[in-house]
């Protein structure tokens, strides 16, 4: 199951660091419109999808789709610049035989983790994660890479995927 | 702390306070749940280090409720969400 319209609207506005309130103040909406929206009752009207996107730092098919423009690593610009305690390494494991696994990571966590010597998560059991340097993954973010940082297609047919946004 | 196991006859959900996981006792007792498999990969969990891992996750969580941890669909249509 994928994240919903909803969930993305309310993760994107925390990370603006905006309420539900200002929000609504710059859309002209109530604030009940937009609980509504991240709960997942009621979708914006189509007509608000440009500056809601605009607001919210990504393009409309971002938005709705949820897939960002990530087919290369990108730098962060220092006016996007999130707070690195809020980063999500995402790791997204598509497997031959129909299964999909998705585990999303704190980077904080991963730094921590790093620190006490974990460093081989292997979430589907990915053989492909096994000799993924995550230490190399959290100092590349650490300098203000985005994005797809690794995909890997094992001769298996399986998928990896570590996005980190 | 909400898990969902769905498969083609149960739908269990379960929903209890992330406080009863992330908690200073629950880091005093990992060690000793974790370390039999952590040793397989060369590695040991002290009490000290959990300490830390859960003080980074409950920060994490204070800023992002309902945070989706792990998602598994399989195949054959079992899911499986865990959300702190």
């Amino acid at each position: 199951m994928d994240i919903t319209l909803g969930e993305r609207i309310s993760t994107l506005r925390r990370q603006k660091e905006l309420t539900q309130e200002n929000l609504a103040k710059e859309l002209n909406v109530s604030a009940q419109a937009v609980s509504k929206w991240e709960n997942d009752q009621t979708c914006p009207d189509i007509s608000l999808l440009p500056e809601l996107a605009r607001i919210l730092g990504v393009t409309v098919d971002e938005l709705l789709s949820g897939k960002t423009d990530m087919r290369e690593v990108r730098m962060a610009k220092p006016d996007e610049e999130k707070n690195p305690d809020d980063l999500i390494l995402r790791i997204i494991v598509d497997s031959t035989d129909g299964d999909k696994v998705r585990v999303n990571l704190p980077v904080p966590l991963i730094q921590a983790a790093i620190e006490l010597g974990i460093t081989h998560p292997k979430p589907g059991g990915s053989e492909a994660l096994k000799n993924i340097d995550i230490g190399r993954i959290v100092e590349l973010v650490r300098r203000g890479a985005r994005g797809n940082l690794v995909e890997v297609e094992e001769p298996g047919g399986d998928r990896v995927l570590i996005t980190v946004e | 702390m909400k898990i969902k196991v769905k498969d083609a006859d149960k739908n269990i959900k379960i929903i209890f306070p992330t406080c009863l996981v992330l908690n200073r006792l629950a880091a005093l007792a990992a060690p000793k749940i974790f370390n039999k498999k952590l040793k397989q990969h060369g590695m040991e969990l002290t009490s000290a280090q959990a300490v830390k891992l859960i003080k980074t996750l409950k920060r994490f969580r204070r800023r992002h409720k309902n945070w989706k941890l792990v998602e598994v669909n399989s195949a054959d249509g079992e899911h499986i969400e865990i959300r702190l």
